[in-house]
């Protein structure tokens, strides 16, 4: 299954020869065919990416994928490869609606964190995870070592490499959606879905250039702590919506955790609520702990729904559409 | 006239005759109970398989070598199993002996504050990374909390180069809180909420990061711990009367309780280290196996050894597979098993000795 590494040339060679058929694969997986028959590019050379650190190779296109993460779900159906998905992991995220049923009754490998034996059972050709936390042997899940000790490949997005979060940019996702391209033996369809969201990114920059930005609190409720955007990719999908974290700008980390008293002194103009911790009446939560700020005033709170979270493909970009929207409502008048 | 009495008059020989038997009868239950741990998990593996994994390992086969199956059953569930066999074993077997070394019902592995060194330990390095610790492994971290909080405890609970039980008592539980607290501080200041699961994990013990490349040195310091620890039952029994009981029986009680606390106090950082922390192995089972054999050391000491691993592994087994296909903590079920095992002991009769 594994091969040693090879030249780049080789790499660039196979791609040339995956965008050939790629038409092909992406036709057949969206009429949902048998997977098998949609891996054309199989036995066109080794592929490699790299992920954390390390090289992920392949021998050939990926014909079976569990997905840690549910969000990124979307991103393969997006690729036309969401019929190769063989297991998930939800990781507090599921996958879109519209996806779910033709996604079918999977085996359950975890809903939180994957089931270390659950998942070697199952044997994928790959696992595309979000974060390397929940490949990390904590809770019973597997190590990326046991996973490649049983012959399978394993992809963890950069975005969720043990390295400073505060990093991470909206821009990152096409990195990654080539690279899931590439394992999958569908960079065509990668090429594509890149080209569709850097479309949306493009029409939301036009849409809110010239407006006022809005100053916003992204907070998320964890037991009773509230933990603050302060940088990294939550801030990036804000301010690319056309708001200001300048309230609580820090680039050296991703949250801060946060009194009441300070989130209320600094009075933003818009609340992006995610309510981590279950919350009865989330609107409710907010109107009655912020009550004398801007945003509770204006009504302007947004509630962003976890089982839409993704550190990494689609989803960002949509929810850059979707922050902008509230933010900016006025510019969507004209659609 | 005679005194009768309808009491058969038991003797040494039938004494020893009986602790082999109920000894040979723990290691076919162990045995028994590894078989278990390794045929059983979140995934069915049909038996036969398990037994073709196995022999072939044992054996040199190559059937079934390299596949999942063997992944599963050889390189993840054996070391497991393994490795809780070596931990319930150490723990039970400390836990009898400080209960005797420090003449405290209460005492377990944990009483000298080595779980809370280990834990605060931990803690930083998963918190903060490796890097604040010279680069350390969390293993090799937690192994050196533990060591520090045994020294402090052992400093702070001698006067005169002897230590006093109770004062031994109430410098580790006064140091566990000083950890505990310090430990809560560290998850407190974490900004960022994987990490302060990792802790919780780490706190809650797992048997999940047992390999082959990791069992050895806490299995091999189970068996040196063992094998030195069971050649002291006499004195166990003596220190257990008091020290000046001990003493007229010719046991040098200070050097003896010197050198079981700091036996008892390793074999609990290595395992710590390993296995995070896993409460009331030393506490409950000491005590189960005392109702059922009475409070001789020569009897309870390698009964404990055995009933500890039976019961780590059983467990195990139940964490793997009560929310299966993830795991529960083992930590979480040895506390909500040993609590209700222990208010039972308590009430029964018997409970007295």
């Amino acid at each position: 299954m594994f091969t040693v590494n090879t030249s780049s040339r080789r790499i660039r060679r196979r791609s040339a020869l995956a965008l050939t058929v790629a038409s092909c694969v992406i036709a057949m997986a969206g009429c949902g065919s048998d997977p098998g028959s949609t891996s054309a590019a199989s036995g066109q050379g080794a592929i490699e990416v790299q992920s954390c650190g390390r090289t992920v190779s392949l021998a050939k296109p990926a014909e079976s994928v569990v997905v840690i993460g549910g969000g990124s779900v979307d991103t393969l159906f997006e690729m036309g490869v969401g019929d190769r998905v063989v297991g998930v992991v939800g990781v507090h995220a599921k996958p879109a609606e519209k996806y779910r049923g033709q996604l079918g009754e999977l085996p359950d490998i975890g809903d939180a964190l994957p089931g270390r034996e659950a998942l070697l059972a199952l044997h994928p050709d790959l696992v595309i995870a979000e974060q390397g936390r929940t490949l990390s042997g904590d809770g019973g899940t597997p190590t990326t070592e046991q996973l490649e000790e049983a012959g399978i490949a394993v992809y963890i997005a950069n975005s969720g490499c043990e390295k400073n979060s505060a990093t991470n940019k909206v821009s990152d996702v096409f990195g990654e959606i080539k690279n899931m391209g590439a394992l999958l033996g569908v960079s065509d369809g990668a090429k594509t879905l890149n080209e569709r969201l850097q479309k949306v990114l493009d029409d939301v920059a036009k849409r809110v250039d010239g407006r006022k930005p809005v100053k916003v609190a992204g907070v998320t409720l964890i037991g009773s702590d509230l933990w603050v955007n302060t940088g990294g990719l939550d801030v990036d999908i804000a301010e690319l919506a056309g708001g200001s974290n300048s309230l609580f700008d820090d680039p050296s980390e991703e949250f801060k955790i946060l009194s009441k008293e300070e989130i209320t002194a600094a009075n933003p103009e818009a609340i992006l609520f995610f309510p981590s911790t279950t919350t009865n009446d989330p609107v409710g939560f907010v109107q009655q702990t912020f009550p004398t700020t801007d945003a509770v005033k204006n009504d302007r709170i947004l509630i962003v729904n976890p089982d839409t979270a993704a550190r990494t493909g689609v989803r960002p970009v949509y929810e850059v559409e979707e922050f902008a929207r509230f933010l900016h409502p006025e510019a969507f008048k004209q659609e | 006239m005679r005194p009768r009495s309808d009491r058969v008059p038991v003797t040494n020989a039938a004494k020893a005759t009986t602790l082999w038997g109920v000894v040979s009868v723990l290691c076919v239950v162990l045995v028994a109970m590894g078989a278990f741990g390794i045929a059983f998990g979140a995934v069915n593996i049909d038996l036969g398989t398990v037994a073709d994994v196995i022999w072939n390992r044992l054996l040199g086969g190559s059937q079934h070598i390299g596949g999942v199956n063997d992944q599963i059953v050889w390189n993840l569930r054996t070391p497991r199993v393994l490795l809780a066999a070596a931990v319930g074993a150490g723990l039970a077997l400390v836990g009898t002996v400080l209960q005797a070394t420090v003449r405290n019902p209460l005492a377990d592995p944990y009483v000298l504050g080595v779980s809370a060194g280990a834990g605060l330990m931990a803690s930083i390095t998963i918190t903060y990374g490796a890097a604040a610790l010279a680069g350390l492994p969390t293993s090799t971290t937690a192994f050196a909390g533990a060591l520090m909080a045994t020294v402090a405890v052992l400093w702070l609970g001698q006067r005169g180069g002897r230590y006093s039980p109770t004062r031994l008592v109430l410098a580790g539980v006064t140091l566990s809180y000083l950890f505990t607290g310090l430990t809560s501080f560290v998850i407190f200041r974490s900004a960022d909420p994987d990490k302060t699961r990792s802790v919780m994990f780490w706190l809650l013990g797992s048997l999940g990061q047992a390999k082959w490349s990791n069992i050895a040195i806490p299995t091999t310091v189970v068996v040196v711990g063992c094998g030195y620890l069971l050649l002291q039952t006499r004195a166990l029994n003596a220190m257990v009367l008091g020290d000046e009981a001990a003493l007229s029986l010719g046991f040098p009680v200070h050097r003896l309780r010197w050198k079981f606390l700091i036996s008892t106090s390793l074999m609990t950082g290595v395992l710590v280290a390993l296995v995070g922390g896993i409460g009331f192995v030393g506490l409950v089972i000491p005590h189960l196996v005392r109702i059922i054999v009475g409070p001789d050391h020569r009897r309870v000491l390698p009964i404990a050894v055995l009933v500890g691993a039976i019961y780590l592994i059983a467990v195990d087994l139940l964490c793997r597979i009560v929310i299966s296909p993830e795991e529960l903590p083992i930590g979480i079920v040895t506390s909500v098993l040993g609590a209700p095992l222990f208010l039972w002991l308590l009430r029964r009769k018997g409970a007295e000795r």
